[in-house]
């Protein structure tokens, strides 16, 4: 078993729905509701979800961007909510982030050679001797040629753009990085090469990504495990293979259904679900998801299932759901 | 290769430079520096004394004598013009320069911060915003002693609640933008992302209020020397002398249009001015 980076305990984000004259707290927003899982070193792990779902809130909560409204987060083993200020700026070296517009997530009033030496110069990872030097091995690193340093942002397309950010996160050296959604805004031909880039990068620099990204295809690629999330919840985790080959429960079913496949004669069964994804204000009682699930039981209605193992199918493979090793065991006559 | 050559070298130019690739900067530039020149050397050039009454020679036209023609006193108005630039340059420059500075700083904090920071800062400009600006200043120089630097003083107060408004609303829109949280996870700090981050990209906002700033400070304290407040008669003030010249405006114009052209050229050159400088100043404006 590999070293443990990172473990989310119990993390729970709520966000206070204002109103009023004296500004109390009317209800909260669910964003992200008991969620617990850890990441090992050098793996992939994504998380897939419709928009909305909490996966970003995920991400900004354990970069301690967004304060957590219960649970711990544990990075090496220390709990990152406790450091204090100074401490976590510290921290922050282990840790980066990718974000999701490569438009806005650069300064556009610095060079890329500012930016690049910025990051380095604020974790006093690399002396001032030699940041040009790093500089330019940190642009080939990513697929960009030295002279474009002195390019502002706006002189870059989108997916140079991205390959900056990726430059910008590996400044300091991290051992975690956060890709949220940095695929999503770019075309295909672009998404495939920072994909290729990101798994070149974590051979090199033996780096763990936790991945972010409402597109299957993009997560099966590059994910070793996938995390499914509906409503501020994880309904599903396993291999990746495990979790494409056998899914269990019957949301993680749809989204794959929904998966566009290449041939246009292909016929296959689809699970459709209806209705809309419920408000994480008020989310359904018991499973969250049994107003849209085709296999809802009165005990769906009223009992919240539990992320548990399951004796049939592999280890790993978690679900929230009563019913996941039946319907993953009749698979075949449902879809 | 000659492309990035070229880009490399207008990134490496001075700030001058840059100016002067810019025909609306550049021009307006030389105008100020020609105000500036003016303003230095012109009151030691001039025939006339600015101060001494010509009794003879009252509300006299325009002519080669006085290009500007004289005022109630017989004062030739050309002369007074120029003794009184420096003293009109200053207060505008000065006072919008400490008022932008408090409220830039001001709106900053409470864009970046909100919460409770934020409320206390905004209310505290909303009640100066409320607050007639003449009181303020009557009060001022009450406590403080008449003085032309308790005027700019006052004159900066009243500027500081229109930036800490602009630049907060202006910051509050940057502080959504990804870098700033990306900033935020390679762990800089407040101070850096303030001024490193959010500043830069606010600047042009700050620069057209300043420019449109020197024009209200140059009237308001004008205004404020009409009531006896700051400069007394009869130091040649602009704004003092449009509004002695506002009592002859049917029998001689020419009392209160010289001295109100003075300030509206001045104002128009610095607008100007602020106008070329902030596609100057934008790297996406370069061509």
């Amino acid at each position: 078993m590999r070293k443990e980076i990172l473990k989310v305990d119990h993390l729970k984000k709520y966000f206070p729905i204002k109103s009023g004259i004296w500004n109390r707290t009317v209800t909260n927003i669910k964003a992200v509701d008991n969620i617990s899982f850890t990441v090992h070193e050098g793996e992939t792990v994504g998380i897939v979800g419709e928009s909305g779902c909490g996966k970003s809130t995920v991400a900004r909560t354990i970069l301690q961007l967004e304060q957590p409204t219960a649970g711990n987060i544990y990075f090496e083993g220390k709990n990152l909510c406790l450091l204090r200020k100074k401490e976590l700026r510290r921290k922050r070296k282990e840790m980066q982030m990718i974000f999701q517009h490569p438009h806005s997530s650069l300064n556009p009033r610095q060079r890329l050679k500012d930016i690049l030496y910025e990051a380095m110069s604020i974790q006093k990872v690399v002396p001032k001797a030699r940041k040009n030097e790093q500089v330019h091995a940190l642009l080939q690193k990513v697929g960009l040629q030295p002279h474009q340093q002195e390019r502002y942002p706006h002189e870059l397309s989108g997916g140079e753009k991205q390959r900056v950010a990726i430059a910008r996160a590996l400044a300091v050296q991290p051992k975690l990085i956060i890709c949220d959604e940095i695929v999503s805004s770019l075309d295909i031909s672009r998404q495939a090469q920072i994909l290729h880039l990101l798994k070149k990068l974590q051979q090199d620099f033996n780096l763990t990504y936790l991945f972010i990204s409402h597109d299957l295809e993009v997560v099966r690629y590059i994910s070793d495990r996938v995390i499914v999330m509906y409503v501020g919840q994880i309904v599903e985790m396993a291999t990746t293979q495990s979790l494409f080959e056998s899914p269990m429960h019957p949301y993680t079913h749809a989204l794959l259904s929904a998966i566009p496949t290449p041939h246009p004669k292909a016929k296959r069964k689809r699970l459709l679900l209806k209705g809309e994804v419920p408000s994480p204000v008020e989310p359904p009682s018991g499973c969250r998801f049994h107003p849209r699930c085709p296999f809802a039981t009165e005990t769906c209605k009223k009992v919240a299932p539990t992320l548990q193992g399951t004796k049939d199918v592999e280890q790993n493979h978690l679900v929230a759901c009563h019913y996941g090793e039946d319907i993953a065991r009749n698979r075949s006559s449902f879809f | 290769m000659t492309k990035d050559k070229s880009v490399m070298n207008m990134e490496n130019r001075s700030l001058i430079s840059r100016i002067f690739s810019n025909k609306t900067a550049s021009i307006s530039f030389i105008f100020i520096l020609c105000l500036v020149f003016i303003a230095v050397i012109g009151p030691y050039l001039t025939v006339y004394d600015p101060n001494v009454p010509d009794t003879s020679n009252r509300l006299a036209s325009p002519s080669a004598k006085h290009f500007f023609g004289t005022d109630h006193h017989g004062r030739d108005i050309f002369t007074r013009i120029i003794h009184g630039m420096p003293l009109s340059l200053y207060i505008g420059v000065i006072s919008v320069l400490i008022g932008a500075t408090i409220g830039v700083v001001l709106g900053m904090i409470s864009g970046y911060y909100g919460g409770f920071i934020d409320s206390f800062i905004m209310r505290c400009m909303d009640v100066l915003f409320a607050f007639p600006g003449i009181l303020l200043a009557l009060a001022l120089v009450s406590v403080l002693g008449n003085s032309l630097h308790h005027l700019i003083l006052a004159v900066s107060i009243f500027l500081v609640p229109m930036f800490a408004r602009i630049v907060r609303s202006s910051t509050l829109a940057i502080c959504q933008l990804e870098y700033i949280d990306a900033m935020k996870v390679l762990g800089a700090s407040d101070i850096r992302i303030i001024f490193k981050h959010i500043f830069p990209n606010i600047v042009s906002p700050i620069i057209v209020q300043a420019t449109l700033s020197i024009a209200s400070a140059i009237l308001t304290a004008s205004t404020l020397s009409f009531l006896g407040l700051g400069v007394q008669p009869p130091t040649p003030e602009w704004g003092a002398m449009l509004n002695e010249g506002k009592d002859y405006m049917y029998q001689a114009p020419h009392v209160a249009f010289f001295p109100g052209l003075a300030i509206m050229f001045v104002v128009l050159v610095f607008h100007i001015f602020g106008d070329g400088l902030r596609d100057v100043l934008d790297p996406k404006s370069k061509k």
